[in-house]
């Protein structure tokens, strides 16, 4: 039976719920857009058999994570659904798009200020998760949605739990989500008209293309790998505060 | 959940440090996400006709069959309370069987301190040793 047949289409029922539309998809399988019995709006993952079962032993970590964080920027796991239509896990609405629709579908330019809002509201979230021992580990423009005010951080397919026999961060576990962090950051600014350069051939590094204060190159550098890595998220945090804090308010 | 952080694969999620102006202003890897390739549509259909799947080598985890639809019941999850209503294992933490959807309220405890999930009835956390907090 090739695969997909039953994948639902708009208007069709998947449990309790109405299918909408299709938001997108990945590797391991697409998103619905759907409505529940009161109307609220929910997203349905729905898994590709064939990577459900070359991950076998590795499923259940997505719902047990969302099933311990409770964030107002993450979603919240509201279900699974098993039916003869496929294998779903029935996910919180969060309102926006995501970084990369917003870079290259949409072309948008993010000014200073949008940066600094959302690198500081990014970092929160890590915060939080890297309080509850999550490592998100897939921290990329497509995971991380703006409604123009508020951030969401979504996918947890490859989040796991920190291992706890060993300082976590000295053994790299959180620092790939602070180093990925990083790499969204420069993806925005190189957006951003005012923070780069014309000419070259593109393949100087970041650092010493685009402009920005050593302040804030150092702090980037430390977040990404180069350099002394932050002792934690917190202080990573507090540091990005600082050096990004002359950016409010900046058009 | 150990050697997850030792897998090569971990390591390509670390982004490349030194990239400029070229990679940054380009749809990069992520966007590939975005959409299925033709090829991989193409193994997908095969791998749905019945031809033995391939076992590789280097993947040591044992190749158990299941029923189409059924996800695996998760035995080899520490810990893991039983669906009252469908009797499958449910991985500690889980606030839904991961088999039927069923709701397991009991199920979905964490430990205060560090956040991981605690088995069901424990009253310190098998990771951190923080009391449970019942």
């Amino acid at each position: 039976m090739p695969f997909g047949l039953f994948e639902p289409v708009a208007g069709r029922r998947v449990g309790e719920y109405a299918v909408t539309s299709r938001i997108g998809g990945g590797r391991y399988g697409v998103c619905f857009e759907a409505v529940d019995a009161r109307g609220d709006r929910v997203v349905l993952k729905r898994f590709r058999r064939r990577m459900w079962k070359r991950n076998d032993g590795r499923n259940h970590h997505e719902a047990v994570i969302l099933s311990g964080l409770n964030h107002p920027a993450i979603p919240e796991l509201l279900g699974v659904v098993n039916d003869a239509s496929g294998y779903y896990f029935v996910l919180e609405y969060k309102d926006g798009r995501t970084l990369g629709q917003w870079l290259f579908d949409e072309g948008r330019s993010f000014t200073e200020q949008d940066i600094q809002r959302i690198g500081t509201q990014l970092l929160d979230i890590l915060v939080y998760i890297h309080s509850r021992s999550v490592v998100h580990g897939d921290i990329s423009p497509a995971n991380v949605l703006d409604d123009g005010d508020r951030v969401s951080l979504v996918d947890f397919g490859l989040a796991r739990y920190a291992d706890a026999d060993a300082h976590a961060m000295r053994q790299g576990q959180f620092d790939l989500d602070l180093a990925c962090f990083a790499n969204v950051m420069i993806y925005l600014m190189y957006s951003c008209p005012r923070l780069t350069r014309d000419g070259g051939g593109g393949r100087t590094p970041w650092y010493d293309d685009l402009k920005i204060s050593s302040d804030q190159c150092d702090c980037m550098k430390r977040l990404i790998g180069i350099g002394s890595p932050y002792a934690d998220t917190r202080s990573a945090a507090e540091g990005f505060r600082r050096a990004f804090t002359p950016w409010v308010g900046r058009p | 959940m150990s050697g997850f952080f030792s897998r090569s694969s971990s390591s390509r999620r670390y982004p490349n440090r030194y990239q400029g102006r070229r990679y940054y202003k380009k749809k990069g890897l992520f966007g590939m996400f975005g959409s299925f390739s033709s090829s991989d549509r193409g193994y997908a259909a095969y791998a749905q006709q019945g031809y033995p799947t391939q076992q590789y080598p280097q993947q040591h985890y044992p190749q158990q069959s299941y029923p189409q639809q059924m996800p695996p019941q998760q035995s080899h999850v520490a810990g893991g309370a039983h669906c009252p209503k469908c009797g499958s294992v449910v991985p500690a933490g889980a606030k839904f069987c991961l088999n039927c959807g069923s709701k397991m309220g009991s199920n979905a405890s964490f430990c205060p301190s560090c956040g991981k999930p605690l088995n069901p009835g424990a009253k310190f956390c098998m990771d951190c040793g923080s009391p449970a907090g019942r």
